[in-house]
Order: structure tokens, then sequence, then C-alpha cells
């Protein structure tokens, strides 16, 4: 495996095997891909495209529910804050303009639901400052989930990561590679095929092909969980 | 196709492939199947906690296919929901309110200056002194191009 580089978020590259900065590699890249998409998304559904919308769903209903798990605890109660949402940000799509990202526009359509729903409840919703909801909108960095975990829930989310885990350690190198390089670190195809010396296009597919044996090897746990949980 | 998908969950598709996606609308569902596992595997790899996989996306979108169509910021009404206006209404409806606002005043004024003034005149206040006023005070325009005079 080669020298892992990392990419900081102004695509400069830092080559770990030397400890410096890769000039070299810099470059800018000028649209974010994940707006470019939304705001491609977005577009479809101001046209009347609904599939379009649910695919934003589908990209960002997790993130929302993590957001809105900070405010609320009750579950049902955060999937009717997430649902309301949703629909709220589908019925003022034709206003969006693209002027910020859509996760944080529709982000804080769902704080001000959460603490709508908070207020109807006689409950005063916690102030937030500045610093906080800028916490809030940057969903990559929350990764916990405040809902009560039941012990049941916590062992399946284990036997899930075990899955996962065990899924990863047995794909091909070049597989375990490429999805790595994506999930943990976080790259792009463009920098993972520079550091893997291969098309961006077996990139892809190797991503596609380490998913889909992880994906294979969680069904039947998967078809069990949504039995029990 | 599921390739497609792999690469949509990564944001890095472009724009035709997008089209092709949304084309095969009777796959939506497994699209959205395939995302879904591959965000629990991203959860797993991320160390993120794990949320069990939901319908919450189908429940979702259940309620958005009772929503009337968007159609370029234009609502287009379902059967079942016709009492539906758009927001870009809104600025023409004002516009159309000021104007009515500007055109009744101006009748407003016009019939003070003819009907009811001439009505108190006649009735109460002496020919002389009302001619006497109008000799010493200006007319609507006239005040206004003071006005504008004294500002330069």
């Amino acid at each position: 495996m080669q020298p892992l580089k990392v990419v900081s978020e102004n695509s400069t590259v830092y080559n770990s095997s030397n400890n410096k900065l890769d000039n070299s590699k810099m470059e800018i890249k000028p649209v974010n891909p994940d707006r470019a998409l939304d705001q491609k998304l977005v577009e479809k559904a101001q046209k009347g495209d609904k599939q379009a919308f649910s695919l934003l769903v589908e990209k960002y209903q997790l993130k929302l529910y993590r957001l809105i798990s900070r405010m609320v605890r009750d579950q049902s109660e955060i999937e009717d804050i997430v649902q309301d949402s949703f629909i709220k940000a589908y019925r003022a799509i034709g206003n969006f303009r693209g002027d910020s990202a859509f996760y944080t526009w529709l982000y804080r359509i769902g704080i001000n639901t959460a603490k709508n729903h908070l207020v109807s409840l006689g409950k005063r919703p916690k102030a937030m400052d500045a610093n906080e909801i800028e916490e809030m909108e940057n969903y990559e960095s929350m990764s916990e989930l405040r809902v009560s975990e039941t012990p049941e829930s916590t062992m399946m989310s284990n036997q899930i990561a075990d899955t996962v885990n065990g899924a990863i350690q047995n794909l091909p190198d070049e597989l375990r590679e490429a999805i790595s390089l994506r999930e943990i670190d976080g790259l792009c195809y463009e920098e993972i095929s520079e550091l893997m010396d291969c098309p961006i296009g077996t990139v892809r597919s190797r991503i596609f092909r380490a998913r889909e044996t992880i994906a294979e090897k969680l069904k039947p746990l998967i078809e069990t969980t949504n039995k029990r949980w | 196709m599921n390739e497609k998908i792999s690469s949509l969950f990564d944001s890095e598709i472009n724009n035709k492939e997008v089209d092709t996606i949304l084309s095969k609308k009777s796959k939506m569902a497994g699209v959205r199947s395939s995302m879904s596992d591959y965000q629990l595997i991203s959860d797993v790899l991320k160390k993120k906690t794990i949320l069990p996989k939901s319908n919450l996306t189908d429940k979702i979108m259940t309620a958005i296919d009772k929503e009337p169509t968007q159609m370029g910021g234009l609502v287009k009404a379902n059967s079942s929901n016709t009492a539906v206006m758009s927001f870009e209404i809104l600025p023409v409806l004002a516009s159309l309110a000021v104007l009515i606002v500007i055109a009744s005043t101006a009748f407003n004024i016009e019939v003070n200056n003819t009907a009811t003034n001439q009505f108190l005149a006649k009735e109460d206040i002496p020919q002389e002194i009302i001619n006497a006023h109008h000799a010493a005070t200006a007319n609507n325009m006239n005040y206004f191009i003071q006005v504008g005079d004294s500002a330069k």
C-alpha cells in the first residue's frame, strides 16, 4: 500500500512518508461536488420531479435525525419533526435559490421545526449561540446520536459494526484500500485514483464492489434488526 | 445502474447519470434502499452511532406525494388539494394592492377637493373668505413644486 496522503480542506496534499507538503499536487476544486449534486436535485424538484427530492430526503434524513436528537430525546417525536421539516422544505423548495447549501437551508428548517415543537409542548427550547448553530450545521462532525439506547439496540449496533468490520477485513486489498480512502480518509475519486495509480473508473468500480460485498453480508442482519428494532 | 448509485452516494456523478437514475422511476425504491445500506456501512466505518435501517424516507415521501407538485416556483395542485397559491404570486398581489391604495387616495383627494369642500363652503363659509383662501393657498401641484424648490 502506498503512503497515505491526507487532503485538507484547501486541497493541500500532505505526504505522510516524508512529512512534507506536496505542492505539485495542489489543486483547488471550483465546485463542491456535494453541493453541485444537491443543486441539480433541487432544480429537478423545483420542476416537479418528486423522485429527485426523494434522493435529497434519503441523503439527509439521517443527518437531520442526528441534529434533532440533540434537541429532542423521544424517537417518535424526532421522526415526526424530521418528517415535518422535509414537508416544509418541499413546500418552500420553489423559493430556494441556492445562496446557501441545501443542507444548511434544510437544517435551519429542522431547528425551527424542533423549536416550535418544543414550544407547543410547553417546553422552552434551549437558546443556541452562533458557535452551536455552526456546529449543528456542520453535519459531518456529528457522530453522536443523543437518544436513549436500549441493551437490545446496543447489542444490534455492535453486531452490525462487527459484521461490517469483518467484511472489510476479508475484502481483497484493492477494494479495502479504495473504500477506506473514501469513507475513512474522505478522499474524492480523483485523489484516490492518483494514490492507487489507476483510472477513476476503476476507483468507482472498486468502491462499488466493496460496498456490495459488505451489504451482502449485512443483508440477513438488517432483515432481522428491522423486525426487532 | 448499481455502480451509478454508489457514485451518487459519493456525489461523484455527472448530470447525465443523475438523469438516468431519475428516469427509472420504478426502480427508485431500490435506489433509496441501496443508498440506505451504503449509509449504514459509512456510519460504521466513520464510527458514528448506528441507526437501524428505517422506513422514514418512505413515510416522508408518502406525505410529500400528497403535497401539490412544485412546478418552477408555481404549484401544480393535486386533485386532492386544490386550494393552493404559490408565494410567487404575492409580489404581484402586493403591487396590485399598492396601486389600489394610490388610486383610492387620489380619488379621495379629488372628492375632498370637489364635493365635500364645496359642500362645506356653500353651506357654512362666505364666498369671499373662500376666494381669499384659494388665492393665498397653493393647489396640490404648486405645493409640491414649492417643497421641491425649497429643498434645493
